[in-house]
């Protein structure tokens, strides 16, 4: 089954569609004063507030990633399917819709939707597989 | 070349201290334990894996790599002060020599450690350690201070943090593929000098033998008598 999904392309698809997202991920992170700034003043009093939910949102969604990554790499899920195809869909969404915050300057707080769909829900079943593989040792392929 | 064991000539002599030499541990394997697992398998190859998924993935990101940051390049050109159009030329060159060395070098790589080769894998190391990692570190650490200030500030994660983003990710592959294509040459290098210090040995025992024994079976196998012929014999004409 291994050969199969090397075959079909999903190993390749999913690693470019994390990287992706971690690319937008990083490159937000170093320039975030103009979503910041582009916040409602009259919902959103405190600037600094909003600075610093960002920072550590965005820092959280990358530590997420990475291990996801690590466990990508070093074999754990490399030819799982289903998680596959829930990395795929869910990573390239976050990277398309973060590129679509660049474009036209969405609001921080639009930030908080990203992560709840798109960095949580990978990580959840990436951790059921984790502990089905370590404990129960069930596998899919 | 007569076969002397309890009196070995300067060859065979030579041939033991340096498969002694070469033998000898440096401790990276003993650290990722490739020798116990040469040993253990079924089948005995001596490709490394990581090296193999590390130059899989990397082939993957760096045309994503290259066409992304030359459309970024220009942004540099256009934004940029007197303090940093020094630096625009050196980018330029240096991006040019790691797209052109980047295709060399992977396919060197990924062919290499299939085919278990130590001369192509030797070449893709030492471009990975001579060439691409300086150019690539040089990517990330361009820094420039400001007229006036104090401060210290990344020329590329300022102005272009798109590239930054991914040139961190080009670095980290190439500090990877230096660490594991060294475990892996040497892997393979003693792997396969130690399956040559053996085979010389057998070589002269065996073969008459073994060649006595085709002949020998030709008569067996195929019903065909075979005379015995001699190519010395002189003609009578």
């Amino acid at each position: 089954m291994g050969l199969k999904s090397v075959q079909n392309g999903l190993v390749p698809t999913r690693f470019m569609c994390m990287l992706a997202h971690m690319v937008m991920l990083i490159s937000l992170l170093i320039r975030r004063n103009e979503y910041v700034g582009s916040c409602d003043t009259v919902l959103y009093q405190n600037v600094n507030l909003l600075n610093n939910q960002f920072i550590i949102g965005l820092s959280i969604s990358i530590g997420i990633l990475a291990i996801e990554l690590v466990t990508f790499i070093t074999g754990i899920t490399l030819f799982n399917t289903f998680q596959s195809l829930i990395s795929t869909f869910l990573h390239s969404s976050a990277a398309i819709s973060l590129s679509i915050m660049v474009f036209f300057k969405w609001c921080s707080v639009d930030f908080w939707y990203i992560f709840g769909f798109c960095s949580c829900i990978p990580f959840i079943f990436e951790i059921i597989f984790l502990i089905g593989i370590w404990l129960f040792k069930r596998t899919i392929n | 070349m007569d076969k002397n064991i309890k009196n070995p000539d300067f060859q065979s002599r030579l041939l033991n201290g340096l498969t002694k030499y070469a033998s000898k541990p440096l401790g990276f394997e003993k650290m990722f334990r490739e020798e116990e697992t040469l040993k253990k398998r079924e089948v005995e190859y001596a490709s490394s894996l990581p090296l193999q998924i590390i130059l899989y993935f990397n082939a993957y990101f760096s045309i994503v790599w290259a066409i992304g940051t030359s459309f970024l390049w220009p942004i540099l050109g256009f934004s940029s002060t007197e303090d940093t159009r020094v630096w625009i030329i050196l980018i330029l060159f240096s991006f040019i020599l790691l797209v052109i060395f980047e295709i060399i070098r992977l396919y060197i790589g990924y062919v290499g450690n299939l085919s278990e080769r130590v001369p192509e894998l030797t070449g893709f190391w030492l471009l990975t350690l001579m060439i691409e990692l300086p150019l690539s570190c040089f990517l990330i650490a361009i820094v420039w201070v400001p007229l006036g200030t104090g401060d210290i500030k990344l020329v590329i994660a300022e102005k272009i943090p798109m590239q930054f983003a991914l040139q961190i990710f080009h670095t980290f592959f190439v500090f990877l593929e230096v660490i594991f294509g060294f475990i892996a040459l040497r892997v393979l290098a003693r792997y396969q000098i130690s399956r040559f210090h053996y085979k010389q040995f057998e070589k002269y025992e065996d073969k008459v033998e073994k060649d006595q024994d085709w002949i020998n079976d030709l008569d067996k196998n195929n019903h065909i008598k075979m005379q015995s012929f001699d190519f010395e014999e002189k003609k009578k004409y």
